[in-house]
């Protein structure tokens, strides 16, 4: 009887409460929501289907779910005795008035063992000022402590020390390998198709690998399950246009829609956004007529550049067990010049030129998502997708000579190429046992290929050669193509970890996952232990520490602090092995009134097998023996950071500083950097702080600004110069590299948005955004050099002011 | 297409478009002067010694109209230069205010041979002294094995002929040595050109069955008007040269004649130098070569390129050790 009796109280008297939590006006399941039982005071937050599952022992449970940037919602009160579906649906919180809220608010709030971890919610973000009134996410994620930006006006995130190619930044789950568009001065992300943004920094769950130093999770809209809603806007260099809503399949779904109801099953919704420049539709044509008319009519020219987004979903609900849903991202930066010349050639030939040159960079992802529901405690998400990165550049020309009545062509055609490219399969698990334990597991495996470089060149001489002209007298007739090859790499990993809870104070991650990496003949494998300690001293205070081991595969290959397009992805190989890194961080997290969540942390990173290029490599587009012209060392970061974030009430924002240092050693034989000798990092910045804050003053208007301050950043100077009679020139002496650096780097960004409800349809609004960008005109450094024994920096961005309209119904 | 000619003019205009220029203070520390000292020494051959001082980059004397520093206010006439063989007695070296030198006296002074330690050592009030060493490097036997020219290629009344020339380069036993292949076309009428420069007495070798003599001694050196067409240069290490040596083909063509001032001259021959260096003297080649390639004085496009240096206490320079062989190649006249 004791042991039927002990038997029953192990597996006879818990249940699981399950559900998804949705946002009240558009329907759309929330990613990272918390729900807590405020009877035995266990939780789980929704994972990135929406989906939360808690197992709970038998009695009174008092569910109460809180996101955010939006208000917690009322206390579920009922009595446990079966497994129990049980949905929330919040509000958003921003135009409120002040409320008190309790609960758990982000991701790495006190309760949750995570740590190095933000999520800034998507309406922060497109009120925080920007560069020409574009708003980013990169740009947002910049402002967050432990993140450097690298020069003035990137879209590069050098992380807790790390390069710009140690982040895995992914849309809906799937890898992007580029995320700048025009040089990094704006990323690829259109936050009008962003639901959810979270930066890991540290403490990586096991689910996440293949990159040192960061995991930037983007998440897409769904699309508004309620109605048709949109906007339509145009700044100061882009117009944008986003349209969501559900598609009705029959008579009574769309009855169902008219009557501003949800519809529950067989829903099918979609969000299409797409954004593109403008201003080459004015200046190219305007370059033509100023052409011709400075040529009378002898030259016709044509030029421009532009980029755009296309991001697309369609989500299909089938029950409450089983939605489907299908991304896509198609993104593209283009240079375009086209030339048509009339004249006379040296030789008095009469001579037509006709010449196009197209380069054009950019992305396509595609997934096709299962989730799927098994039981109120095991949910999966299984998913197929294709990302790829490719560059092309192409010249063509045609110079046609001739002469009485001899005529000669030389064609030619000129083309460049780079690919990167994967397919990938992943399956992923949560499964909630008991109260104490949350469990992950999944697999995944990628098929990569890497084309890093193709040339292919065609040169050809039709008609009588004696007349052709003495710039093309040397042309060789010559069809060829170039090409360092395909290479095929497979990766594959499993995960486990759990979210293990012994007492309610102490909560532990400990999660481990395994890859192989397998390319040209060599397989590389990976253990990477993953562990997370949160210890909860009293109410909203808690003391958390973490370690995390990650491998990662591939390289950037990048000349300059510039991201251009002819930056290239190459595999790891049998002389480049693959990089890791070990971090260890500590810190104490504190919610203040239920207001402000307030974090301080301290980190220390190694990472191992870096490579930097060798002094004057150059890499510009080929890959060559890049191998021959990179070293490998090491690396070290440590700091520490603080963040105060309010995401909820009428004045919104954050302020973030950090301390950091970040250090390389690049002493291997005949791989020595800086004579075998530490130096610091290129973006190793001491001191870094931002303050981005966030007004709803009412309804109709918000107030923004935003103002950094940071030490600046390091470059390479020589302090004397000296004359050699070997090569009879003055050359520089560099005592160390990066020894320099530059002035501190302040500016002040402020905005002001305003909004017009329509009379007749309040549901739809006008809104204007007015910015200015650099509000004291500081002239922050972006480049120094020195002239006449006098220098000179040369500054990116004055004063930029910007305006934008949008549309919204 | 050099992919690079698109990229960086690219980026320089975009950049250009919005950006601002405007003076700024330097807010890191002013450094002293550093001695500066570069040896160069050819086995059968000398040292020479140049001795100067660095200046601040922001305080340096420029030449005048230009942005380059003159050097001419920076070398050292007063410093203690001296050089020993195989660690023996220090020789003293004299200043020679022609050649801005320190130099030997050659009357009383041995030319280094090969495999000799060569040390320098140079002191100075305003510096620490400072002292390099260098292993003379062997000549290593490169014996030119054959000649082709071919057929004249057309192309709108200019001729052009191409020819390959196959070298046999034979082992060494120093494999750290780094050779060195350049070509120069010769279209000189007359032969020997410098008398003070040329050591050789050969003249118009049949292509066909050619009687090579090595030549030892400085290379030709041709007054800026005069016609030369410098070949790039093939390295090749000697650890890469197997016990059975090693065929190297160089491949190139030139016009026929060219016209200086009105003067039509012929081609006649091509001369090739094969240098021989030390390993570190490779180093110092390499990294000046790199330095050149980078972007001028911008701060934050490129990284800048260390210098090698083997000096000792600070000084930048470099002693540098080397050999050469001269071949000429005369094509006779068909």
């Amino acid at each position: 009887m004791l042991f039927t009796f002990s038997f029953l109280l192990l597996f006879g008297q818990r249940h699981t409460v399950n559900g998804y939590v949705s946002d009240a006006s558009s329907g759309e399941r929330l990613i990272g929501a918390t729900v807590v039982d405020t009877v035995s005071g266990f939780g789980a937050v929704t994972n990135n289907s929406g989906f939360y599952s808690l197992t709970l022992p038998d009695g009174n449970v008092g569910l109460q779910c809180s996101y955010v940037g939006y208000a917690a919602s009322q206390t579920r009160v009922f009595s446990l005795n079966s497994d129990t579906l049980v949905s929330f649906i919040i509000s958003e919180n921003t135009h409120l008035q002040e409320v008190t809220v309790v609960g758990h608010q982000s991701v790495s709030s006190p309760n949750s063992v995570q740590m190095s971890a933000i999520e800034v919610p998507v309406q922060q973000i497109k009120g925080i000022p920007a560069l020409a009134g574009e708003v980013d996410v990169i740009k947002a994620l910049q402002l967050l402590p432990g993140v450097q930006s690298g020069s003035e006006g990137s879209a590069g995130l050098y992380v807790r020390g790390g390069g710009p190619d140690e982040n895995l930044i992914m849309l809906d789950g799937v890898p992007l390998y580029n995320v700048n568009h025009m040089m990094g001065f704006f990323s690829v992300f259109n936050a009008d198709a962003v639901k959810n943004v979270t930066l890991y920094k540290g403490n990586f769950p096991a689910r996440f690998g293949s990159r040192l130093s960061s995991v930037v999770d983007v998440r897409q809209n769904d699309g508004n399950r309620v109605g048709w809603h949109g906007n339509v806007s145009i700044g100061l260099i882009s117009a944008k246009i986003n349209a969501e809503g559900p598609i009705p399949w029959n008579k009574q779904q769309l009855e169902q829609l008219r009557r501003g109801e949800k519809i529950e099953r067989n829903a099918t919704t979609f969000n299409i956004s797409a954004r593109r420049t403008y201003f080459d539709l004015f200046t190219a044509p305007i370059v033509g007529i100023i052409s011709r008319r400075e040529t009378n009519g002898d030259l016709n020219l044509r030029a421009g550049y532009y980029f755009y987004d296309f991001n697309a979903k369609i989500t299909h609900l089938f029950t409450d067990d089983d939605k489907l849903s299908l991304t896509v991202y198609a993104g593209d930066d283009d240079i375009y010049f086209r030339v048509n010349h009339e004249g006379e050639s040296e030789n008095k030939t009469d001579r037509k030129t006709n010449a196009k040159f197209a380069w054009h960079w950019g992305n396509l992802l595609t997934a096709l998502n299962w989730e799927h529901r098994f039981s109120p405690r095991i949910f999966s998400n299984t998913q197929l997708s294709y990302t790829r990165y490719r560059y092309d550049l192409r010249q063509q020309m045609a110079v046609t000579s001739s002469q009485n009545a001899m005529s000669a062509t030389m064609n030619e055609q000129m083309e460049y190429r780079s690919f990167v490219g994967d397919l990938m399969l992943q399956t992923n698990f949560n499964f909630a046992p008991s109260p104490k334990h949350e469990m992950r597991w999944g697999a995944n495996y990628i098929f990569h290929q890497f084309r890093p470089q193709v040339s292919a060149l065609n040169f050809k001489v039709n008609g009588n050669q004696n007349i052709i002209d003495d710039d093309f007298s040397n042309i060789v007739n010559v069809d060829t193509t170039l090409t360092d090859g395909t290479i095929n790499a497979h990766e594959a990993s499993v995960y486990i970890e759990d979210t293990y809870t012994p007492w309610r104070w102490l909560k532990l991650n400990l999660g481990l996952r395994g890859s192989l990496y397998s390319v040209s003949g060599k397989t590389y494998p990976s253990f990477e232990p993953r562990v997370g300690i949160r210890a909860l001293a009293m109410k909203d205070l808690s003391i958390k520490a973490s370690y995390a081991y990650m491998s990662q595969y591939i390289h950037l290959l990048s000349n300059s602090s510039v991201s251009l397009p002819t930056d290239l992805w190459v595999p790891v190989t049998k002389n480049i092995v693959p990089m890791r890194s070990m971090q260890v961080a500590g810190g104490v997290s504190y919610n203040l009134l239920g207001q402000v969540e307030l974090s301080v942390e301290g980190y220390y990173k190694k990472m191992l097998n870096l490579i930097e290029y060798k002094d004057g490599a150059s890499f510009m587009g080929s890959t060559t023996g890049w191998e021959e012209k990179v070293c490998m060392g090491e690396g070290w970061s440590y700091g520490v950071e603080f963040l105060a974030q309010r995401t909820i009430g009428k004045v919104t924002g954050w302020i973030g500083y950090t301390w950091s240092r970040a250090w390389r050693l690049f002493n291997r034989e005949d791989q020595q950097i800086n004579y075998g000798k530490p130096f610091p990092a290129k973006y190793d910045r001491e001191h870094d702080l931002s303050i981005t804050v966030q007004w709803a003053v009412n309804k109709l208007v918000d107030l923004n600004a935003t103002f950094v301050y940071g030490t600046g950043n390091r470059a390479t100077l020589g302090t004397q110069v000296y004359y050699d009679p070997n090569t009879e020139s003055e050359v520089a002496y560099v005592p160390e590299r990066n020894n320099y650096l530059m002035p501190d780097y302040h500016r002040l960004d402020i905005g002001a948005t305003f909004h017009y409800p329509l009379r007749r349809h309040p549901d739809m609004q006008s809104v204007w955004n007015v910015s200015v960008y650099n509000v004291y005109n500081n002239m922050n450094p972006f480049l120094l050099y020195s002239e006449d024994n006098v220098m000179y920096k040369v500054t990116l961005f004055p004063i930029l002011p910007s305006v934008s309209y949008t549309f919204k119904f | 297409m050099k992919i690079k000619y698109f990229i960086l003019p690219l980026v320089l205009l975009l950049l250009a478009i919005p950006s601002c220029k405007t003076e700024v203070n330097y807010k890191g520390e002013i450094t002293e002067p550093l001695l500066v000292v570069f040896a160069d020494a050819v086995t059968n051959g000398f040292p020479k010694v140049t001795v100067s001082k660095s200046a601040f980059f922001l305080n340096k004397i420029n030449r005048e109209g230009t942005d380059t520093i003159n050097y001419k206010p920076y070398l050292l006439a007063d410093a203690l230069v001296q050089y020993s063989v195989n660690n023996g007695e220090w020789i003293s070296m004299t200043y020679d205010a022609k050649e801005e030198s320190y130099l030997p006296d050659y009357k009383t002074a041995s030319r280094l041979q090969p495999d000799d330690k060569l040390t320098v050592s140079v002191s100075h009030p305003d510096f620490p002294s400072t002292s390099a060493s260098q292993l003379m490097p062997e000549k290593v036997d490169i014996d030119p094995v054959e000649v082709k020219v071919y057929d004249k290629i057309n192309n709108k009344g200019d001729t052009f002929c191409e020819y390959h020339l196959t070298y046999h380069i034979y082992p060494s036993e120093d494999k750290t040595l780094v050779g060195r292949l350049s070509l120069q076309d010769s279209y000189l009428n007359d032969l020997p050109l410098m008398s003070n420069d040329i050591l050789f007495q050969e003249l118009n070798y049949d292509i066909n069955n050619q009687n090579w003599r090595e030549i030892i001694g400085t290379v030709f050196s041709f007054e800026e008007d005069e016609l030369e067409d410098y070949r790039e240069h093939l390295d090749f290490r000697m650890s890469e040269i197997p016990e059975s040596g090693k065929d190297i083909v160089v491949v190139t063509r030139a016009p026929i004649a060219v016209v200086n001032d009105k003067v039509e001259r012929k081609l006649k021959g091509v001369i090739t130098n094969c240098y021989f260096y030390s390993a570190e003297t490779y180093l110092y080649l390499n990294s000046m070569r790199k330095y050149k390639g980078t972007s001028t004085g911008m701060l934050g496009l490129e990284e800048k390129v260390q210098v090698y240096g083997n000096f000792s206490n600070g000084t930048i320079g470099c002693l540098t050790a080397k050999s050469y062989i001269t071949y000429i190649t005369m094509f006779k006249e068909e």
